[in-house]
């Protein structure tokens, strides 16, 4: 259970083991600085040094250009981060980013503890998203997938393409059944960029059956997709297609008409 | 000017099923209208003729090639809403583009409501919508490289490296 309080001008993140404060971004905005606190409050089982360290590398990797200069008491054990960007309006992003790299760390350091006491060191829960997943629903549920600009789901779904293919390709099928179509079509939109020069068979696969969800958001981002593609190879998807939604319609007429000319 | 043009993305203006008919998805508001300091970006244009050029400077503003949705009415239908518009320099390279940008300004919940319903209005009539597609979109940048209207630097890196492949064919 995560709960949120506020007190003292700063914002608290209260997990059953944590409790991490920092000072609201929008104090910060004119000074494009981001500072942020992590204190050790139950601290059963937990390092503070090693949490430090994770939260740091999940903002990291999220926003791979921000400068992070930490200073940690270890002694006090209340390290503190100071987080800069020369354009401010990305406080907010990293603000979130981070409060969700706390709640990644926090678990995965619960789940480990859980692990060790009950002897099942190897043993991964069968339900349990991987991380990779988990970091790109938070992303996309942080910020829109807008046309015309590059989302941070992209960069961990190209690495975990690159290293857990197999594990992706799953993820992705079962996403198409997620009950959220909002989600489903950002997931589509991701796949088909980080995909736009291979193009793999599976991913023709999933996208041609995303292109007959029930959802138009989705079927109209499966056709994005295939155009941005721009390989005949998908023409029998779109020729075969029916699509009630006129604007959609009028739009993958387009596309047969533009593909079948290369 | 005579009419405001805006970015959208058309599957947000989609009524929601199981609503009454003339419902607007939430996220067409907070989304496809997101304000800044309670002010809307939009482009302005004379005509529907000239809705291209409010394309490329969308386009060209991003830093990747997808399709562009836009939805546009008319700038006079603004102040019977009390809606006031103000001309601000647009973030685009394309230099010629630049004073073809407005803000809507002063926005509270009530206009940004009264100013979705009426994109809502016009788009769902499907005369005042159109998409650009993803090679229409590639060559309003590319024409407009050529016609030296903005400079291959000027463009993310994503663009540029489609822009390039594209004029050496």
């Amino acid at each position: 259970m995560v709960t949120y309080a506020s007190a003292g001008g700063s914002t608290c993140f209260k997990e059953p083991n944590h409790l991490v404060g920092f000072q609201d971004p929008n104090r910060f905005v004119n000074s494009g600085k981001l500072v942020c606190q992590y204190g050790l409050a139950w601290g059963a089982g937990t390092s503070p040094r090693r949490m430090w360290e994770d939260i740091a590398m999940s903002v990291k990797k999220v926003f791979p250009d921000v400068e992070i200069l930490s200073t940690i008491n270890y002694e006090s054990k209340i390290p503190s981060l100071i987080v800069t960007k020369n354009l401010s309006f990305y406080l907010r992003d990293i603000y979130h980013s981070w409060r969700k790299a706390c709640f990644f760390s926090a678990t995965n350091e619960a789940d480990e503890e859980s692990s060790r006491s009950e002897k099942h060191l190897n043993k991964e829960s069968p339900n349990k998203a991987p991380r990779f997943a988990q970091e790109i629903c938070s992303l996309i549920s942080l910020q829109p997938v807008e046309n015309g600009f590059t989302h941070p789901a992209e960069k961990i779904l190209m690495e975990a393409l690159a290293n857990q293919e197999e594990d992706v390709i799953r993820w992705i099928e079962s996403i198409l059944e997620d009950k959220n179509p909002y989600l489903v079509a950002s997931v589509i939109s991701c796949l088909g960029r980080v995909t736009e020069k291979s193009h793999p068979a599976w991913a023709i696969k999933i996208v041609g059956e995303a292109l007959e969800h029930s959802n138009v958001a989705v079927r109209d981002a499966a056709a994005q997709v295939l155009e941005s593609w721009e390989t005949p190879q998908v023409l029998g998807l779109l020729s075969k297609h029916k699509e009630k939604v006129p604007w959609l319609q009028e739009y993958i007429g387009k596309i047969v008409i533009q593909l079948s000319s290369y | 000017m005579k009419f405001i043009v805006r970015k959208i993305s058309l599957r947000k203006w989609d009524p929601l099923p199981d609503l009454e008919d003339d419902n607007i998805q939430a996220d067409a508001i907070t989304i496809d209208l997101k304000t800044h300091g309670n002010a809307l970006s939009v482009w302005g244009c004379e005509s529907e003729e000239n809705l291209e050029d409010v394309a490329l400077a969308l386009a060209c503003a991003g830093d990747c090639l997808n399709v562009v949705d836009v939805t546009w009415v008319e700038i006079s239908s603004l102040p019977a809403l009390g809606i006031q518009s103000q001309k601000t320099p647009g973030d685009t390279p394309v230099s010629d583009l630049k004073d073809y940008h407005l803000n809507i300004m002063n926005l509270d919940m009530r206009r940004i409501t009264d100013l979705a319903q009426l994109f809502a209005q016009r788009i769902r009539q499907g005369k005042k919508h159109r998409r650009f597609s993803r090679p229409e979109v590639k060559r309003l940048i590319t024409n407009a490289v050529k016609a030296n209207r903005l400079l291959l630097d000027d463009l993310k890196e994503k663009i540029r490296d489609a822009i390039q492949s594209e004029l050496h064919n």
